[in-house]
């Protein structure tokens, strides 16, 4: 009886042995555990929370890097001269009295833009679904929001264009797929435009429409108009500009006030813009700027481009009577631009009438009392400021001058004018502080490659002159 | 006892209860009753009733019969058994028989008495060996404590049988009218001698060219320790057991020759019955609302559920020809705990009782007391306050420091206001009377006990074990206990000769309770809270502390309030440590069943399988008005003064099994060869599941909960965007915690040895996890070692009187690790957030981290020399081992082009190696019957070296890895006293340093020193065991020698905490910070450096916002090279435990039917010897220290 049951046994002993033979043919499959809340991505929604997350910063307000956010705006406004430095109550880390206190912290810049771009690499390179609405929603979104870090990139980490100089001036290293031992060099500043194009030629093939992506069809177009206005390439600047300027009608002036203090809904001259949700970390980057904001107030030159003084509607409402701002701050891409890039693209390939015609159409919006639209024969002087020659290098003419006095007007505390000052001749410029003089030298425009990456592969990564 | 018996026997011979037979065949020989009886009732029917000790007494039987009757079979069955039966309806009676009057006077006059002592190879008395009869091959005796046996044969001439386990078996024959004879037992083959369980196989020490130590039940049975790992202290040279805190039940850390890895875990493995332990805690994801870490870790991992005196015995394996059959969990060394198990014969009660008092520390931390601390306040106020004091009475605007009660009282600050000197003076005596000492407030001497008991025993066919443990452990600390419940049972069943079922239930139960204090450490509380602090009103309400959390407020007092650092009740440590808890438990419950079946002689398979089920939960309860409550708000509410209690509990279980199957083959042959080799596969997984949960405005009494809502606006309207941060916050609060993994492994091993004198030695493994990539999934690693029992050779015949034994053991290998801190692929991980836009919801998610998709494991290779030796007979014995480990391939963060979005990478980039040296010397100087002395000292040195390693970043304070340096390094400034011309720390200029301008005098650089390791290169302990009689006494100690330390107790205050100001002049160390002056400090701070005390041996104090002096222009300021001024050298030796025993006579125990009664009194931690001079150098700092206690232990056999 009791020797039956062990011969049974010996059934077992077989049956183990069974098992450990399957066992050892689906090992593979056995050890092939996936955890809950981590995932190795394969479906578009797997990639696609990549982007969500980066576009939840932006809706939140968080994001610095891509659009950025009340506190990196003020930050550009800091560096440039829109503000008296010499006027400042305090100067501290989150309102530096030049550029130069911040070379260590904004080489950042470049690293945190890189770990973003690694994001949309990872869709563009490892997305196998490239067909359903779902994976071309996303494509879309991350080819263009790679082409907006490129764009960014080059603005602050590259000299500015200059046509006869764009293959032996520096550009970025290009990454255009995802992958760890990569080591790419920096490229020259034409092919890194040309990246750029690509970036945003390869988003618009996708189409995308959808408002939750943010980053449109329409968006891509006014950031082409961007990037091909940096690399003075007129005709496609005016081309995408035109596209945009149409689907995003300026703001007129009794609605200007409303424009510019819209908190969280943006207005329709609005492209694209951070901080449309509300959230407490948003809140405390917006307060915290706030505060800097109130530190120094607007410079005499910047009042004195507001030529119809109380009758432009803005002179009465961006700043108070001690020209402390009074603007909300955003980080947006917004129509007006649109319409300042063709007036100026216009101005450059000679058609002083269509540069006009632009210049004029923002300016009836805006001066709501004894508007007089400029002609050539009306052209105020060319207005005494920093920037003495324009993108090309060419003395300002009456209308370039009023084209670049516009723009500073209309984009004050936008973080405009610090780039406009680098497109424009790069005007070295010093501020007094604490008994010492503070010059913002030409090399400082461009600000340093993350030193880390300098430094890692000697001789691979370029560092920019003066560093 | 007999009643179990029956109930087993009931249930073997229901089995047989079919249809039956009336005729009987059977044809045995030699075959043992219990045989017979299960063919009988096979093919009858019958049951047999029979009790297991009187069959101990039946000789075997050979019979031949064919359709006998029933009634036949039994009389020839019983013919020459001292047994008979009777028949009652089915069932076959069976019991000893009574010997009549006639034949007792005739076995009388026949027997022969005979006396009789045994002896082993040292002529030390051996007991519980069998002796046996042989014509009857019956046990007639057992050798009782003495070695003596006392028997009647019925005749001389009659052969005696001497067997005992180990041994070669003896026979002798009696010669006529002999009345005593001695026998002398010898050990069999060496190499099948001392057996070491490797937990995949049964091996002697004689078979094993690995560096393993075993350790029996003796170190772990009834020590006043209550955790394993604790016991294991100082015990085996090259195990370097270290207490993280003295708080009862924490894991202490475990280093087996070293640590080899830099981010991996280099904690051994701990292998119990064969089963591994896995221990999976999920990690609670932190966020706004739940502070990361709440989950108490201490208890949760570890072996703090296995109770010390169920241990049979622990074999520690040390080097990779021991653990390599663990593969790549063995990096770390393994630890294999084998627990009691029954054995054949009557049931053995055993009850024991151990009740301990624990004092305070022996050491003091040496804080100034009420009196002082208020007179160096004075002190402080007239230099640095008094000045400006005057002068703001005329000028409002102008600041001056206010330290502690003293400067409150003087400076008129709340209700001090408007007081006179008079009154401020008599203010200030009646502090300085109330003298509190922190440690006393928080601190007790406690009670705890331990209650074990256990039953053994068993048969021929089965043994059992089952044991249940309690105990009690009350912390040092108020309101801090631990308790575990054990209970345990080990069966094992031999139904035929080629079976053997092991079962194993093991289920413990730990609890452990504590204040819940969250952002205070009591520790550094009662370091720091000013001595005058009493902690209760006249009426006995709590007193608010008024100096602990007002830094600020004093010293700054117009400036508005950033956030409020404690309720409006105000702070009180003993409303935190009474009206918070924090409750951890972890309840477990193991099964694992092996089955071996024996194929032929030498063929076996084995086979274990086990499943764990594990449960963890804490519950945190933050009382209405504490701190803690404050500190876990709701995100939303910081801002707010609004108080309410809250809880935060998490619940986490998890499933584990292991299942493993192996051949093994076990031959002996030839002259003294013996060869084992086994190979098998083994399975595990784990998954755990778990919630955690945090609730606001909790009720005790009830356990509901009545969340706080967000103030509404004046129309009681709450704004949508107020509403739905409240919501995400609230949702923020609880989650789901999951987890799973597995492994797959393939082992191999053989041993082989030949004529007793070489060993050979050869293991392989492949390991698989679901950690890894498809690519790297398996790890295959292996070892081989050789070994020469010297003292076997011919040419050692003559030195054998002296040097007994004489081994060389040569061996190497590798093991493996991971480092899970990096995967091959690229994972995502969703956020605990999701994005909300245009009425749409989108999952959110991040890269967990950069792929490295050339991850390998990370690898040991070892090697080690040893030799083993015995003087006279193992009167002196000793053990001398090498080693050199080279760990390659470790895990460590690389720097990455940031082009590739990540600045850094984990890559197998690093090596380090461990050099060591391990000496264990024995000896028993006396041996004698009466008086018995041991001793046994271990040493062990152990030095690791970094060999490659790219630091990832250039900065002493982001890394402390160098190349050429072991881990843990202490780089930092040598002090050189202080400066009599400044009163600031003085270090040493390098002798390198180029000084060219007076800020060179301010570079780190130029200062740094390599001053030492913190981790200690030489340890041991040491063992003193003395007997005389009934009383024994053993001393226990460790010691541990050059580690060095920084004894850093940096203050909760200081002046950027202050905030008053423009800084001037920032401190060298904390020491120098006027502000770090509002709590208390060391005694030696009242000999300050002033002006007018230069010789002062506690350095100049000053107000940073105060004057500029600029010592930063020529003094090292950098904490990295001032903490040198705190380096301290943690040398101790360390007596842990000192216990006398006694054990009651024998013969006492006769009368009141016990077999054995001991006492045992010890001292535990009564004596350190060290030149530190905080509380404790094996935890320094201001941490839970290790404390004093004296047990009084009862241990009662039945």
């Amino acid at each position: 009886m009791l020797v039956s049951n062990f011969i049974k046994m010996k059934n077992l002993k077989i049956g183990l042995l069974w098992c450990l033979l399957v066992f050892v043919c689906s090992c593979k499959q056995y050890l092939d555990v996936k955890p809950k809340g981590n995932v190795i991505p394969e479906t578009p929604e797997q990639y696609g929370i990549l982007l969500q997350n980066q576009l939840n910063g932006i809706d939140k307000g968080t994001d610095e890097v891509v659009i950025g956010n009340p506190e990196s705006v003020i930050l550009r406004e800091f560096f440039s001269d829109n503000l008296d430095a010499a006027l400042s109550n305090t100067v501290n880390s989150g309102a530096p009295v030049y550029v130069g206190f911040k070379v260590n912290s904004i080489q950042n810049e470049y690293a945190e833009a890189f770990k973003k771009i690694k994001d949309y690499n990872i869709i563009i390179s490892d997305m196998k679904d490239r067909d359903s609405e779902l994976a071309k929603k996303i494509l879309g979104t991350a080819y263009a929001m790679r082409g907006v870090n490129y764009f960014n990139l080059m603005l602050r980490f590259c000299q500015p264009y200059e046509q006869n100089k764009a293959e032996s001036t520096l550009g970025l290293p290009l990454v255009d797929e995802f992958n760890m031992e990569a080591k790419p060099a920096r490229a020259n500043l034409r092919a890194t435009v040309d990246f750029i194009a690509k970036s945003f030629t390869d988003a618009l093939s996708y189409n995308v429409t959808d408002k939750d992506y943010l980053f449109t069809a329409n968006v891509v177009k006014a950031y082409m108009a961007k990037t091909y206005f940096w690399a003075q390439d007129w005709d496609n600047a005016i081309k995408y500009a035109d596209e945009v300027l149409k689907a995003y009608p300026m703001t007129a002036a009794d609605q200007y006030v409303a424009m510019i203090n819209a908190k969280l809904m943006p207005t329709e001259n609005v492209i694209i813009r951070s901080y449309t949700v509300d959230s407490r970390d948003g809140a405390f980057v917006l307060t915290s700027a706030k505060i800097d904001m109130l530190t120094r107030p607007a410079s005499k030159e910047l009042v004195g481009t507001f030529a119809e003084k109380g009758n432009d509607i803005r002179y009465a409402n961006v700043f108070d009577k001690k020209r402390f701002n009074t603007k909300n701050l955003t980080a947006s891409v917004k129509s007006e631009e649109m319409c300042l890039i063709l007036a100026e693209a216009y101005a450059h390939k000679g058609d002083n009438i269509q540069a006009l015609n632009y210049l004029n159409s923002l300016r009836a919006r805006r001066i709501t009392k004894d508007y007089v639209a400029y002609t050539e024969l009306n052209l105020p002087n060319v207005y005494p400021q920093l920037i003495t020659v324009d993108a090309t290098g060419k003395p300002l003419t009456k209308l370039m001058s009023a084209i670049l006095c516009e723009r500073r007007k209309e984009l004050y505390m936008e973080g405009d004018r610090w780039f406009e000052l680098k497109r424009n001749g790069r005007p070295e410029f010093w501020v007094p502080f604490e008994g010492r003089k503070y010059t913002t030298q030409k090399f400082l425009y461009t600000y340093p490659i993350y030193k880390k990456d300098v430094d890692l592969n000697p001789g691979l990564i370029i560092q920019n002159e003066g560093y | 006892m007999k009643l179990t018996t029956l109930l087993l026997f009931a249930v073997i011979m229901q089995v047989s209860a079919g249809t039956y037979a009336q005729k009987i065949s059977l044809s045995v020989k030699d075959a043992k009753l219990l045989t017979i009886f299960d063919q009988i009732s096979d093919q009858t029917g019958y049951s047999f009733v029979v009790t297991n000790s009187i069959l101990q007494h039946a000789a075997t039987v050979s019979i031949r019969v064919k359709d006998a009757d029933l009634k036949a079979v039994l009389d020839q069955i019983f013919k020459n058994q001292p047994l008979e039966f009777s028949v009652d309806h089915k069932t076959v009676l069976v019991k000893k028989k009574e010997p009549s009057f006639v034949e007792d006077l005739i076995a009388r006059f026949q027997a022969v008495d005979l006396r009789g002592s045994v002896v082993d190879e040292n002529n030390l008395p051996l007991a519980g060996v069998n002796v046996v009869l042989k014509p009857q091959n019956k046990v007639v005796a057992t050798t009782n404590g003495e070695g003596h046996f006392n028997i009647s044969i019925p005749e001389s001439g009659a052969t005696l049988v001497f067997t005992f386990v180990g041994m070669e078996t003896q026979e002798v024959v009696v010669k006529a009218n002999s009345k005593f004879i001695n026998v002398k037992m010898i050990s069999k083959s060496i190499l099948a001698n001392d057996v070491v369980i490797t937990g995949y196989n049964k091996t002697s020490k004689k078979m094993m060219a690995g560096s393993y130590a075993v350790l029996d039940s003796t170190v772990f049975a009834n020590k006043p320790f209550p955790n394993v790992d604790d016991l294991l202290k100082g015990q085996v040279a090259g195990v370097v057991v270290s207490a993280q805190s003295g708080q009862p039940g924490t894991a202490q850390k475990i280093r087996i020759r070293g640590t080899n890895t830099l981010s991996g875990d280099a904690e051994p493995l701990w292998v119990i019955d064969g089963v591994p332990l896995q221990d999976n805690v999920p990690n609670i994801p932190s966020s706004s609302e739940i502070k990361a870490g709440s989950l108490d870790n201490v208890f949760l991992t570890g072996v703090a559920g296995i109770n010390p005196n169920d241990i049979e015995s622990i074999t520690i394996l040390k080097d990779a020809s021991a653990a390599a059959i663990y593969g790549s969990r063995a990096a770390g060394g393994v630890i294999v705990v084998t627990t009691k198990r029954g054995k054949p014969g009557k049931m053995r009660l055993n009850y024991s009782s151990l009740f301990s008092s624990s004092t305070s520390p022996q050491r003091d931390a040496g804080l100034m007391n009420a009196s002082e601390k208020i007179a160096y306040e004075q002190g402080l106020w007239d230099e640095f306050s008094a000045p400006n004091f005057e002068l703001s009475k005329k000028d409002p605007g102008i600041k001056f420091p206010v330290i502690g009660i003293t400067g409150l009282i003087r400076a008129g600050r709340g209700k001090y206001a408007g007081m006179t000197a008079a009154q401020q003076d008599a203010e200030l005596a009646k502090y300085a009377q109330s003298n509190e000492n922190g440690y006393d407030l928080l601190f007790r001497n406690s009670f705890s006990n331990t209650q074990h008991l256990s039953l053994s025993g068993g048969a021929d066919k089965y043994t059992y074990y089952t044991s249940f443990g309690y105990t009690n452990n009350a912390g040092l600390l108020k309101n801090n206990d631990y308790n575990r419940y054990n209970f345990k049972t080990n069966l094992d069943i031999n139904p035929v000769e080629a079976v053997k079922i092991k079962i194993g239930i093991d289920y413990y139960s730990v609890k452990s309770k504590a204040p819940a204090l969250g952002s205070v450490d009591p520790f550094k509380y009662a370091y720091f809270v000013n001595p005058y602090e009493s902690v209760y009103n006249s009426d006995g309400s709590y007193r608010a502390d008024e100096t602990y959390y007002s830094l600020n407020r004093a010293n700054d007092p117009t400036s508005p309030i950033i956030r409020n650092l404690v309720p409006d009740v105000g702070f009180n440590i003993m409303r935190e440590m009474n009206e918070t808890s924090s409750i951890s438990k972890k309840n477990q419950t193991l099964l694992s069943t092996g089955l071996d079946l024996k194929i032929t002689k030498q063929i076996t398979f084995e086979s274990l399988f086990s499943y764990k089920y594990t449960n963890n939960s804490v519950n945190e309860i933050y009382g209405a008005n504490t701190k803690a409550a404050f500190d876990n708000r709701l995100s939303l509410d910081v801002d707010t003064r609004k108080q309410y209690a809250s809880i935060n509990q998490t619940d986490n279980s998890s499933s584990e099994y292991m299942g493993r199957a192996q051949f093994s083959y076990k031959d002996y042959f030839g002259q003294n060869n013996a060869f084992t080799a086994y190979a098998g596969s083994e399975m595990r997984g784990s998954n755990t599941k778990g919630f955690y949960s945090k609730r606001f405005g909790y009720d005790p009494i009830t356990g509901n909960t009545n969340t706080p809502l967000p103030a509404p606006t004046d129309n009681k309207l709450i704004d949508y965007d107020v509403l739905q941060s409240y919501l995400a916050a609230i949702d923020r609060a609880s989650g789901d915690l999951f987890g799973e993994d597995k492994f797959i492994s393939f082992y191999a091993a053989t041993e082989y040895g030949i004529q007793d004198k070489y060993i050979f030695n050869l293991s392989v493994r492949a390991d698989g996890s679901s950690y890894f990539g498809s690519d790297k999934q398996f790890n295959p690693t292996w070892s081989a070692g050789f070994g020469w029992h010297i003292a076997q050779e011919h040419f050692m015949e003559s030195l054998k009187p002296t040097i007994n034994r004489l081994t060389l053991r040569l061996a190497t290998g590798y093991t493996g690790n991971i480092s899970k801190a990096v995967t091959p692929q690229l994972v995502l991980g969703y956020s605990n957030d999701v994005r909300n836009i245009n009425g749409n919801t989108y999952r959110i998610g991040d890269v967990l981290g950069a792929p490295n998709p050339l991850l390998r494991w990370e690898k040991t290779y070892d090697v080690k020399g040893s030799l083993d030796f015995g003087f006279f007979n193992d009167r002196i014995t000793g053990l001398f081992e090498a080693y050199y480990r080279k760990s390659d391939d470790l895990v460590t963060k690389a720097q990455t082009l940031s082009t590739t979005g990540f600045i850094d990478q984990r890559y197998n980039t690093a090596s380090l190696e461990n050099k060591g040296l391990e000496f264990t010397l024995g000896g028993k100087p006396i041996l004698t019957k009466d008086f018995k002395l041991n001793l046994s000292l271990n040493f062990a040195y152990n030095l690791n070296k970094v060999t490659r390693f790219n630091a990832p970043y250039a900065s002493m304070s982001l890394s402390n890895t160098w190349k050429g340096y072991p881990l843990s390094p202490v780089f930092s400034g040598m002090y050189t006293g202080i400066d009599p011309e400044t009163g600031l720390y003085q270090y040493q200029l390098r002798p390198d340093a180029v000084i060219n301008t007076s800020t060179d005098l301010n570079k780190s650089d130029n200062y740094r020193y390599y001053l030492g390791t913190a981790i200690a290169p030489y340890t041991g302990g040491f063992n003193i065991g003395a007997s005389y009689k009934a009383f024994t006494l053993n001393i226990g100690g460790a010691y541990s020698w050059g580690a060095k330390s920084f004894e850093y107790i940096v203050p909760p205050v200081s002046y950027d905490k202050a905030k008053r100001g423009t800084l001037n002049e920032s401190p060298q160390i904390y020491q120098n910070d006027l502000y770090a002056q509002y709590l208390n400090v060391r005694r030696n701070a009242a000999d300050r450096w002033t002006s007018t005390n230069t010789s002062g041996t506690y350095p100049r104090v000053w107000d940073a916002f105060g004057q500029k002096y600029d010592f930063g222009y020529y003094n090292p300021m950098d904490s990295e090279i001032t903490r040198g001024a705190f380096l301290k050298d943690l040398s101790y030796l360390r007596i842990r435990s000192i216990i006398l025993g006694y054990s009651l006579p024998a013969k006492m125990l006769k009368k009141v039917s016990l077999s054995t009664v001991g006492f045992s009194l010890s001292l535990n931690n009564f004596f350190t010897f060290t030149n530190y001079d905080g509380m404790d150098p094996e935890t320094p700092g201001a941490t839970y220290p290790i404390s004093r206690s004296v047990s009084f232990g009862v241990n009662v056999g039945f």
